[in-house]
């Protein structure tokens, strides 16, 4: 085995740094189109029996069940048949959205069934419409009790941004990749990417703690 | 479907078995992986300190790396080093590598569920080793181990999706090189992505018929 050389990664090492502000960027624009999404996929099931509830689920249940990077090609081909001619970097935040509104879905679903029955009826006797007892009482509820799975999943959504190097964005991995072709030193860069991206996780973990932590104490 | 030839349908079929083979295997080389990852972390003797640090450090790092950077490491690492394996033989250990991380912390945290009255006893009863393990410890973890083990083999079969990355013909490369050859993209990918649900959803039932049946609350 030939030796590692490291000097032409760290050369480029400010380049690098940069796809972590990209793949933070990705992540967190999906998550947050994603919840949103997910809160309405959640009310959808919590207050309908029938037809919607099932559809609700149905979504969820058929997006967990096929890869994200398939449903990304699913966007990035399809998207122009309907006339839409949307960059790379779109089409990702739109497949991850869409994916992360399957899972997240589930998640609300399971906090906002935790909240306690005496929660509606204090709503109702205190006289709030229905739009206040969501936004005041069920989901602050449901996303407290949902913390950590809420926390989890962004994480998950980080690494899975990494997917977007397939489709020519410029996140961490795909800096790392254009490095790699540029350099000819594609293990050594990758091994640093893999440990910048173990780094963030690692920081993200902390600053959840903490915001876990704080928020406790608000409460 | 008037637009797939039988070309195409072979093409899909093969791929779909390339997709189980890459979940087969490493979920098989991910379950040897973290039974040996556990076991390091649980050991007592004195001399395996330095080995069961590196096994949380490893269960603790991995799980935080992108699948495709874990993929393209060890894919130029086999390169470099002059190993000639094939492409898939590289993503089913890539795969191997990281399900044996996460497994084991199921695994692990299912050891933890069992009262450690339990080991005691057994061990206060003279059982040896394997008999503590079989008859003891082994039947109580069961249920806080085995559904969300399934659950997360579920969730990996979907990362196998990453391997076509590096050359690998899996069941989404084969979407992308239909599509490429012209046929209309919006049936292929239908397509895909239902034959990736016929393999995931039983399992998805599966691991919620486990849950109910015999995990612990």
């Amino acid at each position: 085995m030939t030796g590692l050389d490291f000097n032409p990664v760290f050369a480029h090492l400010p380049f690098l740094l940069g796809g972590v502000g990209v793949t933070i960027l990705i992540a967190t624009l999906a998550f947050a189109f994603g919840l949103s999404l997910a809160v309405a996929l959640a009310i959808l099931r919590f207050e309908n029996q029938g037809a919607w509830r099932r559809l609700s689920r149905s979504y969820s249940t058929a997006l967990t069940n096929t890869p994200q990077l398939s449903q990304i090609f699913a966007v990035f081909y399809c998207l122009p048949l309907i006339g839409l001619m949307v960059s790379p970097f779109l089409s990702v935040v739109i497949g991850m959205t869409l994916n992360a509104a399957a899972y997240l879905a589930d998640i609300l679903g399971a906090g906002m069934a935790r909240v306690p029955p005496v929660y509606h009826e204090v709503a109702l006797t205190l006289g709030l419409n229905r739009r206040q007892t969501y936004l005041r009482v069920i989901l602050p509820y449901a996303g407290r009790a949902m913390f950590p799975a809420l926390a989890n999943h962004f994480q998950i959504m980080i690494l899975g941004s990494a997917m977007a190097s397939i489709f020519g964005v410029e996140d961490l991995t795909g800096r790392a990749y254009d490095i790699g072709s540029t350099t000819f030193r594609i293990l050594e860069v990758m091994l640093v990417t893999g440990g910048l991206y173990a780094l963030l996780s690692f920081a993200l973990t902390g600053v959840f703690a903490l915001f876990r932590r704080t928020m406790e104490r608000m409460v | 479907m008037i637009a797939f030839s039988h070309y195409d349908i072979t093409l899909l079929l093969q791929a779909m078995a390339r997709t189980i083979v890459l979940s087969l295997g490493g979920g098989v080389l991910g379950i040897v992986g973290a039974v040996i990852l556990t076991a390091l972390r649980l050991s007592e003797m004195r001399g395996m300190m330095p080995l069961r640090v590196l096994a949380v450090m490893y269960v603790q790092t991995i799980r935080r790396i992108p699948f495709i950077v874990t993929l393209y490491i060890v894919f130029f690492c086999t390169g470099m080093m002059g190993v000639d394996v094939s492409a898939t033989a590289v993503a089913i250990g890539s795969i191997g590598l990281i399900a044996a991380a996460y497994l084991c912390e199921i695994l692990h945290g299912g050891v933890k569920t069992v009262p450690v009255e339990q080991a005691e006893a057994a061990l206060v009863l003279n059982l040896p080793l394997w008999a503590r393990w079989r008859y003891v410890i082994g039947p109580q973890a069961m249920s806080a181990v085995v559904p969300p083990a399934v659950g997360y083999l579920v969730l990996f079969i979907k990362d196998t999706a990453l391997a076509s990355q590096i050359g690998v013909v899996e069941l989404s490369q084969a979407g992308v090189i239909l599509t490429n050859r012209g046929l209309p993209s919006a049936q292929v990918f239908c397509v895909v992505l239902l034959l990736y649900f016929a393999i995931s959803y039983p399992l998805t039932c599966l691991s919620r018929l486990l849950e109910k049946r015999i995990a612990v609350h």
